[in-house]
């Protein structure tokens, strides 16, 4: 489903050229849920960020569904609309309601009338648990609901793939769990899903593999119980006794 | 401090120092012996034009039919061609069976007409208002080419900014009528026009970049990552965001506009301003006519301010 090839990402600064990303290759399966772990700077986000074009890659490769993203004559568009994101400060649109956040790219988009966009919608909404909030403004959502629409609103498209980055960082310690269901809950489903996350819980709990990423390396692959009962690596095992 | 602190004392501050003003004003005023005359500026807003109902043929009055304020006056010719004219009771100047020449004045009809003064506000409204349209398109096309990737279009929108914002108006409005307009032969209101919405242009431009660079890099991710082009998430995510944020500082700068709009005098718009100095060279009531050509542009820029505060309040319901 994807398949990362020795991806490299450099950002220049002021005479310096930082390696975010440093030579990543690594594969998902259709319907495996992979989480993504490891300090902050380690480039995860990056690295999730590469996989549906937000930041252009300066090496290597990543396919998706067999499409290359590194070909220049790919419309990046097109992968867009089958990998979802949702990110850690939701990015709702402030000025649409609830359903119009929803709604808006299945129409611009995927071309789907108001009456067939709306349906999704709602049962989108009834899915993540706040059907009632369709009509409100995003301001007056809390976080945790907030972030479920955004996850509502990435769905909507149908995508094969969902990237999560970060999706709880952002909220208050009593909203997490809502969210972690309906992540819990895709991931049955059988979504294949890459997730940045803090929340070890989850990763052990729902994912299928951890990815341990530091200084824009993958230092350690494995499942959650090896990873978190017997991790080989040194730094691996520093970041989780600090983190567990 | 003093959380329920009395407000009256100073409104009372306010209003004693407003009094002084005026009153010092009117003092130095008397001291120059100068004639007011207020009484003359009101025909300048409206008239009542008496227009002169003349016999079209040497002939007699055959018959006058009074109704009321009017009146309806039957003419004959000398060759028994049969003419019907309505005049104003009042001001008749023929009776039954007098003879006329041709042209002579049979009587009166009077009519409320706009004078100077309301003629030269409505021009000065449309030439705002179709500046300002202009200005908004064009602000909003330079405005997108500052923040383009590609360099030329910056480039391009750059030069227009800063040629627009590094001369004055005047100059340019000089420029446009007395070189654009004789080399392109161009009508003085298509040069005022243009002078205008080019400048307000340039700031516009300045104005949109700003609204657009402060709506969040995040508003742009998330669109693109559902698959929207970047035109389509400009018109449905950013610049709509975008206007909200850019409303008030947009609508001072029409205000600007409607303000700047009595320079096109100088090339010979009779727009409010130059309607206003028409009037004192007939009048040589120059107090009145500034004072009350100044207090006719403060009802037309307050007005627009309130249109504005209106619409931020409609637009603040997603706040």
């Amino acid at each position: 489903m994807i398949k990362a090839k020795n991806v490299v990402k450099l950002f220049h600064g002021y005479g310096t050229t930082v390696r975010a990303v440093d030579g990543v290759s690594t594969e998902v399966e259709r319907g495996e849920v992979v989480v993504v772990i490891g300090p902050s700077g380690s480039g995860k986000s990056t690295f999730l960020r590469c996989i549906n074009g937000l930041e252009v890659f300066s090496e290597g490769h990543i396919i998706i569904d067999g499409v290359d993203l590194a070909d220049k004559k790919t419309n990046i568009n097109k992968v867009r609309m089958e990998v979802g994101m949702v990110f850690q400060q939701f990015n709702l649109f402030p000025h649409k309601t609830v359903l119009q956040n929803l709604t808006l790219a299945q129409r611009r988009v995927r071309k789907r009338s108001k009456k067939v966009a709306e349906e999704k919608a709602r049962a989108l909404l009834e899915k993540v648990g706040i059907p009632e909030k369709a009509d409100e403004y995003p301001s007056r959502l809390s976080g945790g609901q907030q972030q479920r629409v955004a996850i509502a609103r990435a769905l909507a498209m149908e995508p094969k793939i969902m990237l999560f980055d970060e999706p709880t960082s952002a909220l208050d310690p009593e909203m997490v769990g809502e969210v972690l269901d309906v992540m819990k809950q895709l991931a049955r489903e059988g979504m294949t899903m890459v997730v940045v996350t803090h929340e070890m819980g989850f990763a052990r709990e729902v994912a299928d593999r951890v990815l341990f990423m530091d200084e824009g390396k993958i230092v350690e692959v494995g499942t959650p119980e090896h990873f978190f009962t017997e991790p080989r690596e040194a730094r691996t095992k520093l970041f989780l006794k600090q983190v567990l | 401090m003093n959380a329920t602190e009395r407000i009256w004392p100073w409104k009372i501050l306010l209003a004693v120092i407003l009094i002084l003003l005026a009153a010092g004003t009117w003092g130095s005023v008397r001291q120059i012996d100068y004639q007011w005359r207020w009484y003359r500026v009101p025909q300048y807003f409206f008239y009542l034009a008496e227009d002169a109902q003349k016999i079209p043929f040497d002939g007699t009055v055959s018959k006058i039919e009074k109704a009321g304020e009017t009146a309806t006056v039957t003419l004959i010719s000398e060759s028994s061609e049969v003419v019907t004219v309505e005049v104003e009771t009042v001001g008749i100047k023929v009776s039954e069976g007098e003879e006329l020449f041709e042209d002579d004045t049979v009587g009166f009809i009077s009519e409320w007409r706009l004078g100077p003064l309301m003629k030269g506000l409505w021009t000065t409204i449309w030439l705002s208002a179709i500046a300002s349209v202009f200005a908004l398109i064009l602000g909003l096309i330079a405005g997108l080419a500052k923040v383009s990737k590609n360099y030329t279009i910056r480039g391009l929108a750059m030069v227009y900014v800063e040629c627009i914002r590094g001369t004055p108006l005047l100059v340019q409005i000089f420029i446009a009528y007395f070189f654009l307009g004789t080399v392109f032969d161009l009508s003085r209101n298509v040069c005022g026009i243009g002078a205008l919405a080019l400048f307000a242009g340039a700031y516009v431009a300045e104005i949109v970049r700003a609204g657009i660079q402060a709506i969040p890099p995040g508003q742009t991710e998330a669109a693109r990552s559902l698959g929207m082009t970047m035109p389509q998430t400009m018109m449905d995510i950013i610049l709509p965001q975008a206007f909200k944020k850019i409303l008030p500082p947009l609508s001072g700068q029409f205000i600007s506009l409607i303000k700047d709009s009595s320079l096109v005098s100088v090339i010979a718009i009779t727009d409010l301003t130059k309607s206003g100095r028409e009037i004192i060279t007939s009048t040589f009531a120059t107090f009145e006519v500034w004072l009350v050509v100044a207090a006719m542009y403060l009802l037309v820029t307050s007005l627009l301010s309130q249109v504005v505060f209106y619409m931020e309040r409609r637009l603040a319901v997603s706040d």
